[in-house]
Parts: structure tokens; C-alpha cells; sequence
């Protein structure tokens, strides 16, 4: 899977706090911390999630990380800031 | 063959000739001038560095020269160029030898794009570099002085080379630039420092370069690799604290002081992550030049 910010394919770096996300498209570096980069990082590591919304529908799971009812709202704010869509091969 | 083997007049023979190709670290920066006070200020913080052959290659061509305007009868200026083109609006005359010290800055800010390039300070003990980036007026270059005099090696004051391959970090050595009160701060901090002439009135008010010791410029070309990098702000009467900084805030700090990330966009995000990965990164406020030298070398202790 790969995950566009803007429709650019991006770069990530994980650090211990934080997601670090590199915008090939406008050179632009984002960082995200807490439940955005969480989101971020289970994105990276789950190639069945064929959508975000049914990413969040598997990270409903009560016993997933990071909590659910903060799933929405991270992709909440990274869908105002225009950042995330996901692709599939 | 080094600036003081040379001697004053052939130095001021080859600026006004063919140049002078003056060794910093890993560049060449061939020197060319007319104004007599650059040979004499070169002699005072340069006379340590290797000088090369008329012919060997130069990578940056530097001339400070007047600029043929009216205003030279009653106002004269001076204009630094890199490779032939003009980069700074025409500064007074006495400001001859800091425009050639920022021009040199310049050239490596914009054309060195072979490494990543951070403005930020680096000194080394034990083969490991403390990398200090910071904004201007944050203390990096009284620190950074302050350091060298007690003994680290100077890797840099102004520009951190971490290569795109290697873990390692070089810089050109060159002369400390101090500022405004940190002038005399450094006087009685370390009163064995060669300092260049007092520059008065410049942008930067008042400035003055401090001449390296002849070690690390014998050891210019010696890399390190990166063990901390630390953010100082100078806060008058403030406490002496060191405090880890969380890899994520480091990275997004450190990226401002890059100054060709953009140009290597995706290699200079992994090589930054690289960096931020290997060092240990932390916010340092002083005020007593003492408290943070004591600071600083039991870090390097490991105490």
C-alpha cells in the first residue's frame, strides 16, 4: 500500500514520537505526533486496509490501538488538512 | 605551505593577482582583492590555514572589489562576488573582511550541494561531534568559542557538512564570528584568543572573527560522527539546563537550519531522520559561559 498526502506518494520516518511524513510533491515535511501518527503508522503496516474508512472500521476493534473513538478524529484532521488518501496495486 | 609562510606581502602580491587559493576543510576558495586591509585581517585569523598553488582548483572564486559608482569619491564601499556575480548589496568599505567572511558563508549555503548542509556550529572530543544549530542572537557562536577555548576541537562555527553516504560530519574550519557583547564575553572567558580587528557598525553591529587553533585546523579534513545535537539559546540570569528534546520536535528543528533541503529533497529527509536517529538531541538554556562548558564535558564523559 501506498499513501499519498495531496496525491503525491510521501516517505515516512517513524521516530520514537512522532510519524515524520516527506510531501515528494512539494518538498514540504509534516510531523505528526499522538493519534495521527498512530494512524498513520497502522496504515503503513496493514496492507489489507482497502480503505480509511475501513481501517477505521478494523481499528473499531475495542482492544485496538490507538483508541477508537480518536481514530475519527485523526482522520478527521488529516482530511482538513488535506492530506490523506490511501492506493492500493 | 600555510598563510604565515607566505608572509603578509606575498599574500597581499597574490590577492591582487591570480588569488589566493586558501584551504577550509574539504573547499578551496580562491581570494581576489585590491583592498589592502583584507591581507593584514587574513594574517590575524588565517595564518594557521594551508594556502594551495596559483593553479590548483578552487571551488569557490571569491572578489571583493569597489563598485564603480560616484559614491566611491565620498562613501566607499565594497562588493563581494561569487564567480563573477554580485550577491550582496555594496556594504562600507571597512567592512571588507566580514563581507568576505559572509560571502564565503554564502558560497557554501548555495553551491555546496554534495552534502547536507546545516547552519549550526560542530565541535569534537573524541571523535565524537557535538552539533549546535540555533538561529542568530541564540548564543551558538560564544558557546561554540567558549568550547573550543576549553579545549574541544573546532569542526565548524557556521556550516555542518553530514555527508549523504558515511555517518560522519565535517565542516570547514574557519574563523569563530562574534558579535556585539560576545566579543568581550570571550575576552574574559578565555583571555589566550586571537581575535580579528573590531568591525563596527555592520549589519550585525559590531563584529569580530576569533582565529582557530592551529589543531583543529591541522585536523580540518577529520570527520566525526554526530553523538548530540543541541539546541542553546542564550537567556540572560537564566539557570543552566539541558533537557532532552523528543526525536520528532529535533528533526523538525534541525530541518530549519538546513539550508539545502530543499534542493535534496527526499535524500536530505532520510539522511536528516539518519542524523536525528544516531545523536541524542536536547534544549540547552544558559548564561554562565562555565556552568555550560562543565555541562557539555561530562556529557561527553558520559556522567
Amino acid at each position: 500500500m501506498t499513501v499519498y498526502l495531496v496525491n503525491q506518494e510521501c516517505d515516512f520516518r517513524p521516530m520514537d514520537d512522532a510519524m515524520l511524513i516527506f510531501h515528494g510533491g512539494s518538498g514540504e515535511t509534516y510531523q505528526l505526533a499522538g493519534v495521527p501518527a498512530c494512524l498513520v503508522a497502522e496504515l503503513l503496516r496493514t496492507p489489507e486496509a482497502s480503505t480509511l474508512e475501513s481501517l477505521v472500521i478494523r481499528l473499531s476493534d475495542p482492544e485496538s490501538q490507538p483508541p477508537v473513538v480518536l481514530v475519527e478524529e485523526a482522520l478527521e484532521q488529516l482530511r482538513k488538512a488535506g492530506v490523506v488518501s490511501v492506493r492500493h496495486p | 605551505m600555510t598563510l604565515i609562510d607566505l608572509g603578509e606581502s606575498t599574500v597581499q602580491e597574490r590577492l591582487r593577482g591570480e588569488g589566493l587559493i586558501l584551504k577550509t576543510g574539504p573547499f578551496a576558495a580562491r581570494i581576489r582583492t585590491r583592498i589592502p586591509v583584507v591581507a593584514a585581517a587574513l594574517m590575524q585569523v588565517y595564518q594557521d590555514f594551508p594556502v594551495l598553488d596559483a593553479s590548483a582548483f578552487a571551488d569557490f572564486e571569491c572578489h571583493l572589489r569597489r563598485p564603480l559608482t560616484f559614491r566611491r569619491w565620498h562613501r566607499p564601499q565594497v562588493l563581494f562576488l561569487a564567480d563573477g556575480r554580485s550577491v550582496f548589496k555594496p556594504l562600507p568599505l571597512h567592512q571588507a573582511f566580514p563581507v568576505l567572511e559572509w560571502g564565503m558563508n554564502w558560497c557554501v549555503a548555495n553551491q555546496v550541494h554534495d552534502r547536507l548542509v546545516f547552519h549550526a556550529a560542530a565541535v569534537e572530543r573524541n571523535g565524537k561531534a557535538l552539533i549546535l544549530p540555533a538561529p542568530p542572537e541564540s548564543g551558538k557562536s560564544t558557546l561554540c568559542a567558549a568550547l573550543v577555548a576549553s579545549g574541544w576541537r573546532l569542526i565548524t562555527d557556521e556550516s555542518v557538512l553530514f555527508d549523504l553516504r558515511l555517518d560522519e560530519v565535517t565542516g570547514p574550519v574557519r574563523p569563530v564570528s562574534l558579535k556585539n557583547a560576545s566579543i568581550d564575553v570571550i575576552n574574559d572567558f578565555a583571555g589566550n584568543v586571537m581575535l580579528s580587528d573590531v568591525c563596527r557598525d555592520t549589519l550585525k553591529g559590531t563584529v569580530a572573527h576569533m582565529r582557530p587553533p592551529s589543531s583543529s585546523v591541522d585536523r580540518a579534513d577529520e570527520p566525526a560522527t554526530p553523538a548530540w545535537v543541541v539546541f542553546p539559546e542564550y537567556r540572560a540570569g537564566a539557570a543552566t539546563l539541558l533537557k532532552p528534546l523528543a526525536a520528532g520536535s529535533a528533526f523538525m528543528q534541525i530541518v530549519k537550519s538546513a539550508f539545502n533541503y530543499p534542493a535534496l529533497g527526499r535524500r536530505a529527509f532520510h539522511r536528516t531522520a539518519d542524523l536525528i536517529d544516531q545523536a541524542d538531541a536536547y534544549t540547552f538554556v544558559y548564561s554562565r559561559l562555565e556552568e555550560a562548558i562543565e555541562t557539555f564535558d561530562a556529557l561527553a564523559a558520559g556522567r
